[in-house]
């Protein structure tokens, strides 16, 4: 089925075997990502949730993003201008979702008043989260967070913004975006609910993009 | 143009989620302005508050007023009414609370607990309740 909105195809690894299928990555589709949300997406979670609560597991080891409302947040995405989401959809599932904003500036002195592509959301599928089952089980598929960063970075190469991207990270994610994305720590927003910023250069981005591909 | 994502790259991003042993994540906190970095999430909150929101939406459409008339009629603005429709962060006051239980003629401690003014969670309310609210609402088509 041809799909004008679809950026690329490309290989995702199975959780449970070292197996690659293929997934495409596209302009989400709102309804059809909403409906996932409410039909796939939410009962995981809503059983994830409950097997947390069961189990006392400690707050601070619960998914920070377990309360996000996609349906609302896709649905901002439709009418607002400045806002654009893509999702990596797999086995006629949606894996991961992303919503990026095209009006905001860098920070970072090197970039100051140069446009980014932030991340407003980033997301996968209960299913791929790592410690999603609490039974040793292993994700559906993996890196479907680094994939979507990395359509984002394209996205921001290919949208003339030289591969400048943002993001303020949840908490548990802090270290992630420096140690394996190569972002620049800004520090705490404290305009952003005490969230960490962190910002990507061009050339940190082209970094980002080369790795492992040698 | 988009570069094509090679499987070593994949794989190496795979096994770097793997190792660093969190979700992957960026976004907004669940309890702003409450939330703090040390506390983490409450997610019953979340539940609880979109609940509120729904349970709100419901019963007005159930009364048939538009969200205007409904606003003027307990003496908000139109667009206070869409955030305590649909803004898990919104924080009702007790006064506009009480308005909201006697317009539309509900209980206004199951507000008061819904609206999770009082305490972190409504322990009443549970997740079940949640989706069959949200079912119904959904279910209802109203405009």
């Amino acid at each position: 089925m041809a799909n004008h909105n679809v950026y690329s195809i490309v290989p995702l690894l199975r959780g449970d075997a070292d197996e690659f299928v293929e997934a495409r990555i596209c302009k989400a589709e709102i309804e059809q990502s909403i409906s996932d949300w409410n039909d796939f997406w939410f009962p995981k979670n809503r059983d994830f949730l409950q097997k947390l609560k069961d189990i006392n597991k400690d707050l601070t080891k619960w998914p920070q993003s377990l309360h996000w409302n996609w349906e609302s947040k896709l649905r901002r995405v439709a009418r607002t201008k400045h806002l654009e989401s893509f999702s990596i959809i797999c086995e006629g599932k949606t894996q991961a979702l992303v919503i990026v904003d095209v009006s905001r500036r860098c920070a970072l002195p090197s970039q100051k008043g140069k446009k980014l592509v932030y991340i407003d959301f980033i997301e996968t599928a209960p299913w791929n989260r790592r410690n999603f089952t609490l039974q040793g089980l292993k994700p559906a598929f993996r890196g479907c967070g680094h994939l979507l960063i990395r359509h984002t970075v394209e996205f921001s190469l290919n949208s003339s913004y030289e591969g400048r991207i943002g993001l303020h990270s949840l908490p548990q994610t802090e270290n992630y975006y420096v140690e394996k994305i190569g972002m620049t720590d800004l520090g705490i927003d404290t305009d952003y609910q005490d969230l960490k910023y962190y910002e990507m250069t061009p050339e940190q981005s082209i970094g980002f993009l080369v790795r492992s591909s040698k | 143009m988009t570069r094509t994502v090679s499987r070593e790259w994949v794989r190496q991003a795979a096994k770097d989620e793997m190792e660093f042993g969190e979700e992957i994540g960026a976004g907004l906190l669940p309890l702003d302005p409450f939330f703090t970095r040390e506390r983490m999430c409450e997610v019953c909150n979340f539940v609880t508050r979109e609940a509120f929101g729904y349970y709100i939406a419901y019963n007005r459409a159930r009364l048939r007023h538009s969200g205007i008339t409904y606003a003027k009629m307990i003496g908000i603005s139109p667009s206070e009414l869409v955030q305590i429709e649909n803004d898990i962060w919104y924080e009702p006051s007790y006064e506009v609370l009480d308005k909201l239980a006697t317009f539309l003629n509900v209980d206004r401690q199951k507000l008061i607990d819904l609206s999770g003014i009082e305490k972190p969670k409504c322990e009443s309310f549970t997740m079940e309740n949640f989706l069959r609210l949200k079912k119904i609402f959904r279910d209802a088509k109203f405009s």
